[in-house]
């Protein structure tokens, strides 16, 4: 269910009531667990848009119009060109701040966001009037740095995706300085800008902020992309030799993946939809892309050892250890069964076979495997799964293995023809099975 | 509202206001006190998404030779000192681990280390110009200069080891003058 249904759904319980088709005490706990839909400060999509991209554009003016150089003004008063818009909203925010919860949502935002590019711009105008050298990533990532305390100020989610998209896009670029002496020179310093976001997670301020899948998207892939960077750098830098090439770094990025797969969550969260949980479908996508490859493994998994002897490889496994742990508590199978894919090329190379393609493979193939069964098996045994994944899994593998096997054509067509009915009627059992359910 | 959130605005206000007002003291210090120092470059024109055109200098020479002895990793920050030449144009005459007491000392970086001759980074790598002018600045350059022997000089200023880029000009004339005459005569 998306937010505009939760709205509407909870707009309607003191209607509900009045006509009677719901109880008073019915009505008071489908008016707690959709609380979030009334709160005030929660931004529909339409105000995220409309204040976010008019902030955006006038922003984004102001640099381009600083941008043009008016180099026949005065030191002075092209400095006043760029302090003036970031004196003016400053004062905006601080008129709304002083409004406390009374300003709207929206106008939180728009301020937060014109006071950072208007800090941006004042930057821009002050490097330009002075030839300031360096590349413009490390201008980003200063930029990123003064817009950081508007995230806990102002709460504004808009300026957390800017800054979340400037400090990845930092990260990725910088991964190319890998060389970098100190480890807060390249991406290696990442974790601690995401971190920086930490205000906004659910818990460290009441009331809890409502974080919109926008929001958790960008979060998602900004973590993704951030900290396969460290793990890029991190890896480089451990080593001359060419240590981050082929598996071995394909299996580190996967780590990453099964972290973000991993992040726990409350019950609330384990109840939301998957579309809200972009975390999981990122982390799902690429373990599964990662456990497919895996299964056609021919080359050097022995880089996979090598790595594991990495320092911030060891740490992303040991809080990937730690997370199985509490998804596990949590009754979060079908998380565990997935993100158990990550293990494959180590119980690959823990059988001797670095090196050897036939043994990553088949023990890959047999993994895969496993995981599809396991997440029927999981929902059959009335834990929250995807069983539909895990036919689709199996189906993909016996697929990819008929491909690259000696079978005639004959075979091969009559063993599809077979997959294809098995499929659908699985699929077909699984409909049947859900409309009973919601019956009974 | 928490005081917790003001002081995280009163954070923000600050770092929007230091950051800049720093790098401006520091740079108006250089320009207004420090020595000027000519140096020969080269300056082709791209472009910076965030704080427009600019000519990306290329300070001569950028190498450093460092006394025998001497291991430097590449990163590392060393001195060179610019000694001015007959012509006014400066050159490196020495380079050390730290600044010396006498003459113009500038720091630079060490790009990589296996030879005699350390390649340096200049601290100085972009003149910004204006959006009008900028594509003009790249096409005069290539045409006017490849066969003259009358080099681009940029105009720095050095204290205490810090460099700002004042000005870049040719045959003793601002760059800027230069290319707004050029563009009169083109209208």
């Amino acid at each position: 269910m998306n937010s505009s249904h939760e709205r509407w759904l909870a707009e309607q319980i003191p209607v509900w009531e009045q006509e009677g088709i719901v109880s008073a005490e019915v009505g008071e706990k489908l008016r707690a667990r959709y609380a979030d839909a009334l709160r005030t400060d929660r931004l529909t999509a339409g105000q995220m848009a409309l204040g976010g991209v008019g902030a955006l554009l006038i922003g984004l003016g102001l640099i381009a119009v600083i941008g043009f150089n008016w180099e026949d003004f005065s030191r002075p008063v092209r400095l006043s060109f760029a302090f003036a818009p970031m004196l003016l909203t400053q004062v905006l925010s601080f008129v709304i701040l002083r409004r406390e919860d009374r300003a709207p949502g929206w106008l939180r935002e728009v301020s937060a966001v014109l006071q950072a590019l208007a800090a941006t711009a004042g930057l821009a105008i002050v490097a330009q009037i002075y030839n300031m050298g360096g590349t413009w990533e490390a201008f980003l990532l200063a930029c990123c740095l003064v817009s950081l305390p508007l995230i806990w100020a102002m709460r504004s989610h808009l300026v957390a995706m800017l800054y979340l998209a400037g400090t990845a896009t930092w990260a990725v670029t910088s991964s190319e300085w890998h060389h970098s002496e100190f480890w807060w020179q390249d991406a290696r310093l990442y974790p601690l800008l995401l971190a920086g976001v930490l205000p906004l997670w659910p818990g460290f301020h009441k009331p809890r902020p409502v974080l919109g899948v926008s929001l958790r998207t960008v979060a998602t892939l900004s973590a993704a992309f951030g900290l396969m960077a460290a793990t890029y750098c991190a890896i480089h830098h451990a080593s001359a030799e060419d240590r981050w090439s082929g598996w071995g770094y394909f299996w580190s990025c996967s780590l990453v993946a099964a972290i973000l797969l991993l992040v726990p969550l409350n019950a609330a969260g384990v109840a939301e939809s998957t579309r809200r949980k972009p975390q999981v479908v990122f982390g799902t996508l690429f373990l599964l892309v990662f456990g497919m490859s895996a299964t056609f493994a021919r080359g050097d998994v022995g880089s996979i050892l090598r790595v594991v002897g990495v320092a911030w490889v060891i740490c992303l496994l040991a809080v990937t250890l730690i997370l199985f742990g509490v998804a596990a508590r949590s009754g979060r199978w079908a998380v565990v069964v997935l993100g158990s894919l990550v293990v494959t090329p180590l119980l690959g190379a823990l059988a001797g076979a670095a090196g050897a393609g036939f043994w990553m493979s088949s023990i890959a193939t047999l993994h895969v495997a496993a995981v599809g069964v396991g997440l029927i098996l999981l929902d059959f045994s009335g834990w929250k799964s995807v069983p539909r994944l895990g036919a689709a899994l199996l189906c993909a593998l016996i697929i990819a293995r008929m491909s690259d096997s000696q079978l005639s054509l004959l075979t091969k067509g009559l063993a599809f023809i077979v997959i294809g009915i098995g499929f659908i009627a699985f699929n077909f059992y699984l409909s049947a099975r859900a409309r009973r359910r919601a019956v009974s | 509202m928490k005081s917790w959130m003001w002081i995280a605005f009163a954070v923000a206000v600050l770092a929007q206001w230091a950051m800049p007002l720093t790098q401006i003291l520091r740079h108006e210090k250089v320009l207004t006190q420090g020595a000027l120092v000519k140096l020969r470059c080269t300056a082709p024109d791209p472009y910076d998404p965030l704080r427009g055109r600019f000519l990306r200098v290329s300070l001569q020479p950028d190498h450093a030779k460092l006394p025998a002895g001497v291991e430097v990793e590449s990163g590392a920050t060393i001195y060179v000192k610019l000694l001015p030449g007959e012509d006014g144009v400066s050159t490196i005459a020495d380079a050390a681990l730290s600044p010396g007491d006498d003459g113009v000392w500038a720091q630079v970086k060490v790009r990589y280390n296996y030879s005699d001759a350390t390649p340096i980074e200049w601290p100085i790598d972009r003149f910004y110009v204006n959006e009008v002018i900028a594509p003009e600045a790249d096409k005069w350059l290539a045409e006017n200069l490849r066969n003259r022997e009358a080099p681009i000089l940029a105009e720095v200023r050095v204290l205490d080891g810090r460099m700002v880029l004042e000005n870049l000009s040719v045959d003793g004339r601002s760059f800027r003058e230069i290319l707004r005459e050029t563009l009169t005569l083109v209208k």
